[in-house]
């Protein structure tokens, strides 16, 4: 038959498309900017046949080569109809996405390698149904949106992670072909929204003498926590964001009360996750294994980070954790990660 | 999340709910069909149809790729079987019709249902090709107009929302795309009729095969006693002629020439083999009589079968594709399939000057020697009493008036002499009777003469427009050559029956006979009147759409838009299309506007606009109590409702539950209180 397959499309095609697709893409980059939110107007949406289109288009032909070879006036008025009926859903297909308002949510930060989920919000100020809308960052697979109500719908769209910092969200492509599939509007909009992006936390090992520091210390404290004669300068009201190994759970049994145990400096040793301490020359494993360490020791006790241009003073709790990782995501002076490793 | 992965456009899998509405409007652009398909394909594509609904549904198993090539070899097989000729039209719909049910095997894909929605409207224009009366068009954009409906529906999300599937739900899932599609076929119809009447036709590309199943009708070019007798009860038209000029003939003059038959073998009269092209002095002398006075009329005659063409006596074609003969029969290169439009020119007076040379005198008087003796006794007998051959012909005409009567049965003739049988025994005839009697009379006495077959008469249509001529109307007069005038028609029926010619055959066989129950049916009033009304609207159909020809679409467009330039036309189809858009776009930016679906911000905007009548309007960041407590401030008078108003909406909006319908009510109320 005429009609392909993409899956034995040759390489040609693909290639061709792929081209397309870039020049596309640098043509519109010129016009948009990324904003927060976006309304399509006739800037920034186009309209095209699809392929499905042109097809309708030759069938339309033969309806008209049969027509005028027989000389059927009837024949000849379905074609003109049918070719009537495509130019008509030109304007079909483009109000079905007119007027359309995008907008990003914020994003939640998440560890390298993992989705990413970017939450669109789409607002209709219009009294029809917006139909046949899907959505994907450009190039990826469409999702199909479903109206939550005639206003309104949120889409989350997933994003892989390959690298730690701060992630550009790409551009989001919102495409329809209602109603009759014979038109493909779109339009690319860049977004400007970035996803915070933590290093992937790996198990890492610490220079011999500073890691037998680090687990005599480390021995201490259990042991010390262990003891029931545990020494407590004083307990503190627990406040809700303190870490929650701190809770004094025997004091709360007695009295009903959530205290915070407060340990005295000289046996609770706070510890410090320095960048140098880490036995590789691979900078961003250093983080990676920063970024382990940061995680398990928020479950414990408080720590402090220093990297080669910051550095956060002890303490813990979900602040904290979020400060450390986002510094850790964001560490991205490279002069000093280079002097930083040369030191160590 | 509120979202369903995965939906690319064409490699997505069909579900079966979508199928239902494409069998759908596969079958209804099917059936018309039904009757010029093999009669074992509409069972093969059904059967293929329920097992592809069974794989969907996973109740059947995918069929192995052998047995699927040797369905497509045996039904192709079986299609050159019954199909006598595949280069034909029959062939072609058939060879459509089995690819679409083939095709049906390998639906997998949205891409191939949507081939298969192509496919479709393919074939619902097909019966196109077989059938051009305005119900198997209005069928056939019916049938359009659902297969596009699947297409709306399988790309908007509709589908994807429904779980069940009853027949309601069927409806009611298609209902949104029904209502789109019929918004986008209203307004593309207006833009089509402007380009159907503004678009250019050419002619055939190449030669096709044609629907060669059309039976010869009507008149044929031999005549035999009881040959136009067959076709007086046949009250289907002929042809219908509407006339341009101002003057129209009287019902005594429509003699609607056809052929003329000079060869006469003793019972069958037939055309003569080697008659020439009309002489340019021939033509000449006819467009001189035109440029007289004239008929200028066009004839839509039905699909006869045959070549030749009929027109008022003696007629000058417009058209130069057509054929003119010496003996003013006109032609055309084809034999005539469907329905042929063409104009014609008569004159009113016109007196033929031909001259007979020996050889041709001689053919016009043969006559096979030995039949009829006692007619060419008589016919002898009666010459020599006249003095010329108009005397003669007068002497004939009042012998048959005296002794002739006229019927529309009469009976059995004999086989040898059956001249001679009718004028001394019989004395009863239908018009091809006296006719060949007369002529045979005339030859006998030396005069040259021919049969002429045709029609004579018509029936006005109920608006007048134009005349309706039936093959009950068949008639076969003749002609006689005289040195002085050339040829002169006679008909002789006229003289036996004069009512036959000047109340047209119907009214008059009615006279005759009212036995027959078909007949009366034929001729009472009401049912005669809705029968000429809707051929009237038939006629027009026909002469509007169908025969809408470059000529035509010519002088349309001149009368419409003044000239025909390529500016105005292109000026025309935008001014269509702007005027079918218009509603539309209006409408999408009147929807805009009415966005607020809240009752609160509804009953909010409300207020807003009715201070703003008092000037006040609402401070950046000012909060409604706030607002209200300015507004309380400069008119005193309603402080008292501006404070209710506030209460009401605070406990609204601070309330956090859902808004309740009574207190926006009242909140409303409260509003339009305010002057």
């Amino acid at each position: 038959m005429f009609y392909t397959d993409e899956y034995n499309q040759n390489a040609t095609a693909m290639l061709l498309r792929k081209w397309l697709r870039i020049k596309f893409t640098a043509f519109i980059s010129g016009k948009s900017l990324p904003r927060k939110q976006h309304q399509l107007t006739r800037k920034n949406l186009y309209i095209f046949p699809s392929r499905l289109g042109f097809f309708y288009l030759f069938f339309t032909l033969l309806l008209w080569l049969l027509g005028t070879n027989y000389q059927n006036n009837l024949l000849l008025a379905l074609c003109y109809l049918q070719l009537c009926m495509m130019l008509v859903s030109i304007f079909h297909c483009y109000f079905n996405m007119l007027a359309l308002k995008v907008q990003v949510l914020k994003s939640e930060p998440v560890f390298c390698e993992e989705l990413a989920m970017i939450s669109l919000n789409l607002v209709n100020t219009n009294k029809h149904y917006r139909q046949g809308l899907t959505v994907a960052f450009s190039g990826e697979e469409l999702t199909q949106v479903q109206w939550a109500s005639k206003q309104h719908t949120s889409i989350t769209l997933a994003l892989k992670t390959n690298k730690r910092g701060l992630l550009q969200v790409p551009r989001v492509e919102l495409r329809s072909y209602y109603p009759l599939g014979l038109l493909r509007c779109w339009t690319l909009l860049s977004l400007d929204e970035q996803v915070v992006v933590y290093p992937k936390a790996v198990q890492g090992i610490k220079h011999s003498i500073i890691s037998n520091e680090g687990a005599a210390a480390l021995s201490d404290r259990t042991h010390d926590r262990q003891s029931d004669d545990m020494e407590l300068a004083d307990l503190h009201r627990y406040v809700q964001g303190d870490s929650v190994n701190l809770i004094a759970w025997k004091q709360y049994a007695r009295r009903g009360v959530l205290y915070k145990k407060h340990y005295q400096s000289h046996l609770q040793p706070c510890i410090d996750l320095k960048y140098s301490d880490y036995p590789t020359a691979n900078n961003e494993q250093k983080l990676q294994y920063l970024c382990f360490d940061a995680l398990q020791l928020e479950q414990t006790q408080e720590y402090s980070l220093q990297l080669p241009n910051i550095y956060l003073a002890p303490a813990s709790g979900p602040a904290h954790l979020q400060a450390v990782l986002t510094a850790l995501a964001n560490c991205e002076d490279r002069d000093a990660l280079r002097a930083g490793s040369g030191h160590g | 999340m509120l979202c369903v992965q995965g939906v690319g456009m064409a490699n997505q899998v069909l579900e079966s709910k979508q199928l239902y509405l494409l069998a759908l409007g596969l079958i209804v652009a099917l059936v018309p069909l039904l009757s010029e398909l093999p009669i074992w394909i509409l069972p093969f594509a059904v059967g293929i149809y329920i097992w592809r609904l069974k794989a969907i549904k996973r109740q059947a198993g995918p069929l192995s790729k052998w047995i699927k090539i040797l369905a497509v070899v045996s039904s192709l097989l079986l299609l050159l079987l019954s199909v006598s000729r595949l280069f034909s039209l029959q062939g072609f719909v058939s060879l459509l019709v089995l690819t679409a049910a083939l095709k049906l095997l390998e639906l997998v894909t949205k891409r191939d249902y949507l081939l298969l929605v192509f496919l479709g409207c393919l074939i619902a224009a097909c019966q196109l090709l077989f059938s051009n009366t305005l119900l198997s068009f209005s069928y056939a954009l019916f049938s359009l107009l659902l297969l596009h409906v699947t297409l709306v529906a399988s790309f908007s999300n509709v589908l994807v929302n429904t779980q069940s599937l009853s027949v309601r739900s069927f409806f009611d899932v298609h209902k949104t795309a029904f209502l789109k599609m019929s918004i986008i076929f209203i307004q593309a119809l207006p833009i089509a009729i402007a380009l159907f009447i503004v678009m250019p036709r050419i002619g055939s590309l190449w030669a096709v095969p044609v629907n060669s199943g059309v039976a010869k009708t009507g008149v044929s070019d031999t005549l035999r006693a009881g040959d136009i007798a067959k076709l007086n009860q046949d009250y289907s038209v002929a042809m219908r002629v509407t006339f341009d000029s101002q003057t129209v003939p009287t019902m005594s003059q429509m003699y609607w020439r056809g052929l003329s038959l000079s060869h006469f073998d003793g019972s069958t009269w037939s055309r003569d083999k080697n008659l020439s092209l009309q002489t340019p002095k021939l033509r000449k002398q006819l467009q001189n009589a035109v440029s007289v006075k004239s008929f200028n009329y066009q004839i839509m005659l039905e699909a006869s079968g045959r070549s030749w063409l009929y027109g008022l006596n003696t007629a000058l074609a417009n058209n130069v594709s057509l054929k003119q003969w010496q003996d003013y029969t006109i032609t055309r290169q084809q034999s005539l399939e469907q329905r042929f439009q063409y104009g014609l020119t008569s004159p009113v007076y016109y007196v033929d000057q031909s001259v007979l040379n020996a050889q041709r005198f001689q053919y016009y008087t043969a006559l096979p020697s030995t039949q009829n003796p006692k007619a060419r006794a008589f016919a002898r007998q009666i010459r020599n009493q006249s003095a010329s051959t108009q005397d003669f012909v007068a002497k004939l005409s009042s012998h048959f008036r005296q002794a002739f009567s006229y019927t529309l049965v009469p009976g059995k003739s004999a086989t040898e002499d059956a001249i001679d049988d009718f004028l001394f025994n019989g004395k009863l005839g239908y018009c091809e009777h006296f006719a060949s009697a007369g002529a045979f009379l005339l030859r006998a006495a030396g005069v040259p003469a021919r049969i002429v077959t045709g029609y004579q008469g018509g029936k006005w249509s109920a608006d007048n427009e134009y005349l309706l001529v039936t093959q009950s109307q068949a008639h076969a007069w003749l002609e006689y050559w005289d040195t002085q005038s050339g040829w002169i028609r006679w008909d002789p029926t006229i003289y036996v029956s004069p009512q036959r010619i000047t109340q047209g055959v119907n009214d008059f066989s009615q006279q005759l006979s009212n036995t027959n129950l078909f007949r009366q049916l034929n001729n009472s009033s009401w049912l005669n009147q809705w029968r000429l009304s809707l051929d009237s609207f038939n006629y027009q159909w026909h002469r509007w759409v169908i025969d809408y020809s470059a000529q035509r679409q010519f002088s349309l467009v001149k009368a419409l838009l003044g000239e025909v330039s390529t500016v105005r036309i292109g000026m025309f189809m935008l001014l269509v299309f702007c005027l079918a858009m218009l509603p539309f776009v209006i409408s999408f930016y009147r929807g805009k506007n009415k966005t607020i679906s809240d009752p609160l911000l509804q009953a909010l905007q409300l207020l807003d606009n009715k201070l703003k009548k008092h000037d006040l309007h609402r401070a950046h960041r000012e909060t409604l109590s706030e607002f209200l407590a300015r507004a309380a401030v400069k008119h005193p008078k309603y402080a008292r409702a501006y404070g209710e108003i506030a209460t009401v909406v605070e406990a609204q909006i601070y309330a956090k539950a859902s808004v309740t319908i009574p207190e926006v009510h009242q909140l409303k109320v409260l509003i339009k209180q305010l002057k």
